[in-house]
């Protein structure tokens, strides 16, 4: 069993981040590709399902971009995830056989959905807001955002 | 997102269950087959995790079959789904491309591993005796 993330979810949620930073200004896609270190192309392919969604509004142009168009703190883990991995099909419980009724036949579907109900519980119940806060040290250490502020504190 | 066990866990877990049931406490290839509704050709392929694992033992010759070897009562069903699919990497979180940046910290980190290890611990949690038919 895979209970892997794929690197997506996490550009996307950087990403968010760099746009969410700039209080509703828009942010050009070759400026997040180099807080993100991946090129303009592959930003697109990120950017895509968060405009789609309704994360954020893009606009074209030579002063065109990103806008952040929702709140992040009224926004859970498992909103991003499912926006960018395509929502949980909640009745498959194996992969294998598409013929297969797979409801009815696996034997295990009772504990299985409860194993994963467990998971996408703490997905939901976790907001980006704090994942965001709680991750910003880590974030937020490299050549591009070093923070003139820090240590001039009173 | 994909969250799917393979149909190959549910198999060996419907393998336990028949042959925990049956009456002689041994089941031959070919009827432990029928039961699973998959070939003779397959059924080495479901029993080996099991057999591996030391649960089952097969043996060859006209009275031949599969048996169940262990007590079942510790094991759990993430031991199976672990025996079958392989064992979890607890450091592992992302799927990295070619270009992953291996000091990089990944910001979902946290909450991820939060969540697979709920989901972790309800499989541990689930005793494979509580919901095998025993004879």
């Amino acid at each position: 069993m895979h209970l892997d993330l794929t690197q997506r979810s996490d550009l996307a949620l950087q990403a968010l981040d760099v746009i969410n930073r700039a209080d509703g200004q828009t942010v050009s896609g070759p400026d997040i590709a180099g807080v993100l270190r991946i090129s303009p192309h592959y930003l697109g392919t990120i950017m895509g399902p968060l405009t789609r969604a309704g994360w954020v509004r893009s606009s074209t142009g030579p002063t065109g971009g990103y806008r952040i168009a929702v709140l992040l703190a009224d926004r859970s883990v498992l909103d991003l995830i499912e926006a960018m991995e395509g929502a949980v099909d909640r009745e498959i419980c194996m992969h294998g056989d598409p013929m297969q009724p797979v409801v009815e036949a696996c034997a295990l579907h009772e504990p299985w959905t409860r194993s994963r109900d467990a998971l996408l519980d703490v997905l939901a119940g976790t907001n980006l807001g704090d994942v965001l806060s709680s991750s910003d040290n880590t974030m937020h250490n490299g050549p591009h955002s070093a923070d003139p502020s820090t240590g001039s504190a009173r | 997102m994909r969250l799917e066990l393979t149909k190959k866990t549910d198999l060996a877990f419907q393998a336990l269950d028949v042959i925990a049931a049956s009456d002689d406490d041994r089941v031959s290839g070919p009827v432990l087959a029928d039961s699973l509704e998959i070939t003779t050709q397959y059924l080495p392929h479901v029993m080996a995790p099991l057999t591996r694992a030391g649960w089952v033992s097969s043996t060859s010759g006209p009275k031949g079959g599969y048996v169940i070897e262990a007590d079942l009562a510790g094991v759990t069903l993430l031991d199976l789904v672990e025996a079958v699919e392989g064992v979890f990497d607890e450091s592992r979180c992302l799927h990295l491309g070619p270009k992953h940046d291996a000091n990089h910290h990944c910001a979902l980190h946290d909450p991820w591993m939060r969540a697979r290890s709920a989901l972790l611990d309800e499989l541990d949690n689930t005793k494979l005796d509580d919901m095998i038919t025993v004879t």
